[in-house]
């Protein structure tokens, strides 16, 4: 299959690596279908490029990667309609926040109140809202503390 | 729209299984309390409309070639 991007010009792809997400996302409930976009490039980064809308593409980051102890607490049928019993270990799955870009990019903010769930057996997606008040809509991507830790080691 | 008139104590129930109940009234703000099974989910709806903003910022801006050389930043506070 073959579309037109805004962002990475015409890509082909397999029919069998899109994710279907039969509730869309979150505010785009006819997006139904994405492929992941990855690229050693913009690690640890990756985008979620829609198929339905060639110009609609989110960059994202697994959260467990910028927050350790980040936990997600769905419904118990939010995660059945993507086909996984439960969100344990032995279930293969992997979850992304969607990240808005800052000029300064560690200082870019992200989505942990709203996770995207993918079933990689079955490729199939959702997004989920997450209940407790510990994640927001627009978190930092790093502490201020951790930032300046960074920066302050190079001076 | 089904619009009903309900003082405070009194509730109204929707289907078997929830129930709404106007705790109080004060001002222009209304106070209310939920009974429902656990697995529906509740929601304020500015949630809904914050997320679909979030969501709709990320698919305007993109990584740009500048940026993925500051990426090592990124890599460095995620090895932390």
């Amino acid at each position: 299959m073959k579309i037109k991007t805004k962002h990475f010009g015409e890509i082909e792809f397999p029919e069998g690596a899109i994710i279907e997400f039969p509730e869309g996302i979150i505010g785009y409930p006819d997006y139904k279908r994405f492929i992941i976009i990855e690229d050693k490039d913009f690690e640890p980064f990756k985008y979620l490029q829609s198929v339905d809308n060639p110009d609609f593409a989110l960059p994202v980051i697994d959260p467990f990667l910028i927050r350790k102890d980040y936990l997600i607490v769905v419904l118990s049928e939010e995660h059945q309609k993507i086909g996984l019993k439960s969100l344990s270990k032995e279930e293969k799955w992997v979850a992304f926040c969607v990240v808005v870009i800052e000029k300064d990019i560690k200082k870019s903010i992200v989505n942990l109140k709203a996770p995207i769930i993918i079933n990689t057996e079955e490729r199939k997606g959702i997004q989920v809202i997450q209940l407790t008040d510990d994640y927001d809509v627009e978190e930092p991507l790093f502490s201020k503390e951790a930032i300046e830790k960074v920066e302050g080691g190079r001076r | 729209m089904l619009v009903l008139t309900r003082k405070a104590g009194q509730s109204i129930l929707i289907g078997k299984d929830i129930k709404i109940k106007i705790i109080g009234v004060s001002g222009n703000q209304v106070e209310l309390g939920i009974e429902a099974p656990k697995d529906v989910l509740i929601l304020r709806e500015e949630l809904i409309e914050k997320i679909k903003e979030f969501t709709k910022k990320s698919s305007e801006r993109k990584i740009t070639d500048s940026q993925i050389k500051n990426l090592k930043d990124v890599a460095d506070l995620i090895n932390k």
